[in-house]
């Protein structure tokens, strides 16, 4: 037994020996660079992802117009009062890009009109993870948040999500 | 009333005369009183018959759609995806478009003449549209008549079935022109001659039937009517009383009286009782005619037909598949009766008397060809909607299924568990599977298969089987520790080495690794990629039994979670469909929204009545719920998925877990892509050992489906908090301290340094 604990001893003394500093200092990385590396990110040398990445990107800026077209024919159905034919198609458009921050945002937006605060939230700050560096769309994010809080009467965290906003200026 | 009162006062002194007439107010009175409650009897029964008969309405179900498919520039679709999708929308291929429901095509370009579709926010218009497409995409749409783009178009969807929203059971539904004459004809001879004639009941066939009885000297013939009969189904009482019978015969003459002889005759045919497979009843002729011949009922011969007829009177005492000599006479007296009624010649009774059965061995029918999902559709509407809103007559209901994913995923568990079977030396069919595929972003469930052969649907094991789920449990944990950034990063330390654990019974818990191996240190990353046991059952204690369960919760999950080690190891006994649950929060990045097959309701104008929305709930912190998602494509990268890597090199990453419970009773995969999450359980419906573990065999379903539909694969988009650091790689012992490898942290928390092991 107390074999078995020397050597355990022995064996983390060793390792610890290996250890390492993280190789880069742990400083703020540009956004830029961010991106970089994580397109190298998941070890495969071929490195897959930047391929898929760039084709991606390429897609996503072919399927633009029909977003657009989407989101203005959702403004068309809120102009008219018809918020849920407007919720209904900025889903339509959420099915063609899942990820695309605005349209959460849009989204967000007609259930603050439908007076549905906590979906409004939640949806706000889905945006807001999908954000990436859109610090304006993310500073419209927190003001509509902290306006559902408002209307949700929870003055603590809407003025939570107004300093957020104010540090996204 | 005004009299009686004038005389009351004079009654005193008249005693003789007082009790006479007081009695003749208490029989009056007695009378009104009577009346009132038959009267009132009456209405309640009217309305009941009503009720019941408009809730079912036969003759015109709810068409159920799946998904449209959407085209616009920029949508990944090869030439020969759209055009298989156009005949599952039932498209014309042509050579001149001249109608809607056609197209052609040529190399890169499809022509298209689209339908007229009601859909909740709008209408699809008719036109004729080009679609042109290259590098595998669609690049452009344009309107034939003006030549101008069109930005998005809608396919009018497939109609994957019909079904009464209010009424539990699969059937195949006849409408009363689709009646064979010879169902009609032969049901009128045997079961209620002057069923055109009478008015509900009919007494002349009562008198027919006991001058027969007498005759017979024995109860041969019911004298129901096939209105009462109806009724008798409808309301589902089988005992034989006066007082039944009666309300019976009052129950037919409302029904003749508000409904036609076609509609009456219509539900007859669609209501009665002919059958039983397993716990299910079989009703109506449609239904009948797959589940005795595979057939449709406009396919059923003579005799056939009258091999059905004679069920009606008692389908287990003549049930054709154990009593086959007391079918065959049952049969051929109702051929009898139709030659002596002059409906069929002599020299035809005598062909169909001489022909056998011809009932087919197993009973294998659905009226859809989704049974598993229309189950849930069935389900999600009883949960959802308005009783009041499912009773309009012809509904449409939009749902979320994508036929092509569908198709995919039927075709592959057949084919895999084939193959498993044979691989393991189970007789074939000994292998169970359940899978649900949904689109994890918005919880629309795609595609869903409740049993290896999919024209099944006796047990729907995707929602009603409930299994432990195994290490599919152990995200929860992880993304528990998680949560605590300032204690715990994807690197952290774990202990590996031999745990045992006092229980509170006094017995003492060893959890064990599956290679029966201790690996002491190991860092967090890999405790999860690699599923180790120990390592894992002393960090979901550190972190506290209930605050693993709260994340489970968070996650969606909503079953019984007993508060016990054993649930870090997964002993909690969940459905696929829950798994997926769990599985989509962490998929869509933290956000649970609740599954959904429903997307609309349209009355039969295609007037929109319900939309159902993007609902979301909980929502764990992106930071948590990304890495959470970064350590299940760990799992894949270098863990007990890695698989998945050789196999489908092109589609990574792709993030996922493996699940075996113990004696590989149960294999579990949960995996997925950017926008698709497919959970696949195999395991065996008598609990005995599947032989198998996650990733030999559900996970080799998941992949088989995923090489068809070629998800798109997972690109993370971390949260501001994130950032990326490079650190030693960690993925496999013998590799720490050479490689480096970039790993994701929450910037406030990255630590200086990492021991690597």
């Amino acid at each position: 037994m107390n074999m078995q604990r020397l050597s355990l001893i022995l064996i983390t003394l060793f390792l610890s020996a290996c250890a390492e500093q993280a190789t880069k200092s742990v400083e703020l990385i540009p956004v830029e660079e961010r991106n970089a590396l994580i397109e190298n990110r998941p070890s495969l040398t071929e490195n897959p992802e930047a391929a898929t990445q760039q084709k991606n990107k390429a897609a996503d800026k072919q399927k633009e117009p029909v977003i657009v077209a989407l989101l203005n024919e959702a403004d068309q159905f809120s102009k008219q009062g018809q918020s849920e034919k407007a919720a209904a198609t900025i889903e339509r458009a959420l099915r063609i890009e899942p990820k695309n921050a605005l349209l959460w945002h849009r989204l967000a937006v007609v259930r603050m009109q439908q007076q549905q605060w906590q979906q409004a939230i939640v949806m706000a700050r889905k945006s807001n993870a999908l954000a990436a560096n859109n610090k304006q769309l993310k500073s419209d994010n927190w003001a509509l948040i902290a306006a559902a809080y408002d209307n949700l009467g929870d003055e603590k965290k809407a003025n939570e999500a107004r300093n957020k906003q104010s540090g996204q200026a | 009333m005004v009299k009686k009162r004038k005389t009351t006062p004079k009654r005193k002194p008249q005693t003789k005369i007082k009790k006479k007439s007081l009695l003749k107010l208490w029989m009056i009175q007695l009378i009104v009183i009577l009346g009132c409650l038959l009267l009132s009897y009456c209405v309640w029964l009217d309305f009941q018959i009503r009720k019941e008969f408009e809730g079912k309405r036969w003759s015109v179900p709810a068409r159920v759609y799946a998904q449209p498919v959407e085209l616009y520039a920029g949508r990944e679709f090869e030439q020969k995806e759209i055009i298989e999708q156009l005949q599952n929308a039932s498209y014309e291929a042509v050579k001149k478009l001249t109608k809607p429901g056609q197209f052609n095509s040529r190399a890169s370009v499809i022509n298209l003449y689209t339908r007229d579709f009601d859909y909740w926010d709008g209408a699809e218009q008719a036109r004729k549209l080009r679609i042109q497409l290259g590098n595998g995409n669609i690049t452009k749409i344009t309107a034939l008549d003006n030549g101008e783009a069109v930005q998005i178009v809608r396919l009018s969807p497939a109609l994957i079935g019909k079904i009464f929203p209010l009424d539990d059971e699969d059937r195949v539904l006849i409408a009363y022109e689709e009646i064979p004459n010879a169902l009609i004809k032969a049901l009128i001879s045997i079961e209620d001659r002057d069923f055109f004639e009478h008015v509900g009941i009919d007494p002349k066939g009562i008198l027919r039937s006991i001058f027969a009885n007498l005759l017979a000297g024995k109860i041969a013939q019911g004298g129901s009517t096939l209105t009462q009969q109806l009724i008798k189904n409808m309301f589902l009482t089988r005992e034989r009383t006066y007082s039944r019978k009666l309300n019976e015969m009052i129950m037919a003459l409302m029904l003749e009286y508000h409904y036609t002889k076609e509609s009456i005759l219509a539900a007859y045919v669609n209501e009665i009782y002919l059958g039983q497979n397993g716990a299910r009843s079989i009703h109506g002729f449609g239904t009948a005619a797959e589940f005795y011949f595979s057939k449709p009922l406009n396919e059923l011969n003579i005799a056939e037909i009258s091999l059905l007829v004679g069920l009606v009177k008692g389908a287990s005492y003549y049930n054709p598949r154990k009593n086959p000599q007391r079918a065959l006479d049952r049969r051929n007296l109702v051929l009898q009766l139709l030659h002596e009624q002059e409906f069929i010649s002599a020299a035809e009774f005598k062909r169909a008397a001489a022909t056998s059965l011809g009932v087919v061995k197993k009973p294998n029918w659905s009226s859809a060809k989704y049974p598993a999902y229309l189950d849930l559709v069935r389900r999600h509407i009883k949960r959802d909607y308005r009783i009041d809103d499912l009773r309009n007559e012809g509904l449409q209901i939009h749902t979320t299924l994508d036929v092509s994913k569908q198709e995919a995923a039927q075709n592959s568990v057949k084919f895999s568990l084939t193959k498993l079977d044979k691989e393991r030396g189970f007789k074939s069919g000994e292998l169970q599977t359940a899978l649900v595929m949904v689109e994890q972003h918005n919880g629309e469930v795609l595609a869903l298969v409740g049993d290896r052969n999919k024209s099944q649907n006796a047990f729907n094991r995707a929602l009603d089987a409930r299994r432990p789920i195994g290490s599919l449990v152990k995200p929860a944990i992880y993304m528990t520790a998680l949560q605590q950034s300032d204690k715990y990063h994807v690197l952290s330390t774990l202990d590996d080495s031999q745990l045992v654990l006092k229980q509170k019974n006094g017995k003492s818990w060893t959890p064990s690794n599956y290679d029966n191996k201790t690996h002491g240190n190991v860092p967090l990353v890999r405790s999860i990629a690699k599923s180790y046991n120990i390592s894992t059952v002393r960090l979901g204690m550190a972190l506290g039994l209930e605050n693993v369960i709260q994340t489970l919760r968070n996650l969606g999950v909503t079953s019984n979670i007993p508060k016990l080690p054993s649930i870090l190891l997964g002993s909690i006994n969940l459905s696929p469909y829950e798994v997926t649950q769990m599985y989509q929060t962490i998929a869509s990045g933290g956000l649970q929204i609740p599954l959904k097959t429903i997307r609309a309701v349209l009355d039969k104008d295609g007037k929109p009545l319900r939309r159902y929305d993007l609902d979301v709930r909980e929502y764990i912190e992106p930071e948590t719920a990304f890495l959470t998602q970064y350590l299940l494509t760990e799992v894949v990268q270098n863990g007990t998925a890695k698989r998945l890597t050789r196999e489908l090199p092109s589609l990574m990453p792709l993030a996922g877990k493996t699940g075996t419970t113990n004696a590989l009773r149960d294999s579990w995969f949960a995996g997925f892509g950017d926008r698709l999450l497919a959970v696949v359980w195999v395991g065996r419906d008598d609990n005995q050992t599947a032989k198998l573990t996650g990733s030999t065999g559900a996970m080799q379903i998941w992949l088989d489906v995923m090489k068809k539909i070629k998800p798109e694969p997972l690109i993370l988009v971390e949260p501001e908090e994130i950032e990326w650091y490079e650190f030693p790689d960690m993925s496999n012992p013998a590799e720490s301290c050479n490689k480096i490898k970039a790993y994701p942290f929450v910037k406030k928390y990255v630590p200086n340094y990492i021991n690597c092991f």
